[in-house]
């Protein structure tokens, strides 16, 4: 069986969980227990653990997605994840600025970690207080002279928009894995 | 584009870096909230043209510059409104007063000291404001002395000088969190406290850890760790919150384990492309 393992990650809230939900064939298997801290003010069940959807579109071929845990903790978890993840895309909230430094955070991490192809999801950018895309990039750290990658907008409520977001970062993947590997750059 | 939000979600300082390091021109609207309902809203302007702050006030329809230079007694206030009707419509107002040899670079050099630096200083002390930047407003030469600064250079003295850290609370680093260093070497003047952070930002240590081995107060390394942010020196990185333990001894979650073996192999490029066509014709 061929299998691949895409990872969604992003800071809480931005819609991780039904991003997954959206596209996995199978009853997303998450280990949502009651989040105790601030995280609770902000959504009522977070992924303390991680959110796992599966999609097997052929009788030899599956595809595995993983939820990172939604709160601010780096654990094994994200270790484990990161390891084994062909291909990522951070979801972050175009309507949430407080969440911008978390979810540069996260990306910084993975960079780190992993140079697996990655793109950014947008979500809620209908939002009448949504940032444009140029102006999230920036406040992820990205500038004319550290590009970003490519962004695009997802509604994580919607099959065919998660669909277009992960036919993205296929995209990306095989163009990526027709190049040379970059290094990776352990910090740790 | 728009970017709008609150100071508590993403605060001034922040902003700034922003602005300055996208190259912005525009104008970034401050908003105070108001106390009660009868209150009137106060709002505040910072004017950017790539990057570089040109001028800040805080009364739109005002000639805020031109009274600057009247209370300041540089020239009465019918000489200032003549000396404006007379000045090129797109070009700074103190340029021209100083081509004019009416007023020298060091008097527009105070001007501008006052009426951005102090400004700007007064503005990180709001515990909380609406904000609005737009880049489709024509900058206010009417408003502008001909000088600009980095942001950066606004950022750091104006939080050494902050006594109250109220606003920025939301923003300060996380004491699990590490400090990188930027760039390898500065030139910037730094405090001796704030050289000491420097010293540290290895990359490795998080910020708690770094407080206990200089026995400061958590907070005080924070606050010093957020005017090294902001001022482009170091930034906040994510440290794994436990050590990574041995895979082999782990419960791996679901499916991860049983796929180990073809973990590093790269799915081939016929999965990519069957995956892509069963997408586009299932959604």
């Amino acid at each position: 069986m061929e299998v691949m393992r895409l990872v969604v990650t992003g800071p809480v809230g931005a819609g991780k969980s039904t991003f997954i939900r959206s596209i996995s064939e199978i009853e997303v298997v998450d280990t949502d227990r009651r989040a105790t801290d601030e995280t609770a003010q902000l959504k009522q069940g977070t992924t303390v653990a991680l959110d796992f959807g599966r999609l097997q579109f052929n009788s030899e071929m599956v595809l595995h997605l993983y939820g990172t845990p939604g709160q601010s903790r780096f654990d094994f978890m994200w270790d484990i994840l990161i390891r084994k993840a062909h291909a990522y895309l951070l979801l972050v909230s175009a309507h949430r600025p407080a969440e911008f430094r978390q979810a540069k955070l996260i990306l910084n991490f993975m960079q780190q970690r992993t140079s697996a192809p990655m793109i950014i999801g947008l979500t809620h950018q209908d939002s009448e207080d949504a940032w444009s895309a140029g102006s999230i990039a920036a406040a992820l750290g990205f500038s004319k002279t550290k590009m970003p990658p490519k962004i695009i907008g997802v509604n994580a409520n919607n099959k065919r928009s998660v669909a277009t977001a992960v036919v993205a970062l296929l995209k990306e993947y095989a163009q990526q894995t027709a190049q040379p590997k970059a290094p990776v750059l352990h910090n740790r | 584009m728009s970017m709008r939000g609150y100071l508590s979600e993403y605060s001034l300082p922040e902003l700034l870096r922003l602005l300055e390091m996208d190259s912005r021109t525009g104008q970034l609207r401050l908003q105070k909230r108001k106390n009660n309902d009868k209150a009137e809203c106060q709002c505040y302007y910072i004017w950017l043209r790539q990057g570089r702050i040109v001028t800040a006030f805080n009364n739109l329809g005002a000639r805020n510059l031109l009274q600057l230079m009247c209370q300041r007694q540089l020239f009465d206030a019918e000489t200032a409104k003549s000396l404006l009707r007379r000045s090129p419509v797109e070009w700074p107002f103190g340029l021209y007063l100083k081509k004019k040899k009416v007023l020298t670079a060091q008097q527009l050099q105070l001007l501008f000291s006052i009426q951005v630096v102090s400004q700007i200083r007064f503005l990180f002390t709001l515990e909380d404001a609406w904000f609005q930047f737009r880049d489709d407003n024509e900058l206010p030469y009417s408003e502008m002395t001909g000088i600009s600064i980095p942001a950066t250079e606004v950022i750091l003295p104006g939080l050494r000088a902050l006594k109250k850290w109220v606003g920025l609370k939301n923003s300060l680093p996380d004491s699990m969190s590490g400090l990188s260093r930027c760039i390898s070497q500065h030139t910037m003047r730094l405090k001796s406290t704030e050289q000491e952070i420097w010293d540290l930002a290895n990359g490795k240590s998080s910020i708690q850890a770094i407080a206990k081995q200089l026995s400061w107060p958590l907070l005080e390394v924070q606050k010093t760790a957020f005017c090294l942010i902001t001022a482009g020196l170091v930034e906040e990185i994510a440290l794994p919150t436990l050590p990574s333990m041995a895979e082999s001894i782990l419960e791996t979650p679901f499916g991860i384990e049983a796929a180990d073996a073809q973990s590093t192999a790269s799915v081939s490029q016929t999965f990519v492309e069957t995956l892509e066509r069963y997408l586009s014709s299932h959604s």
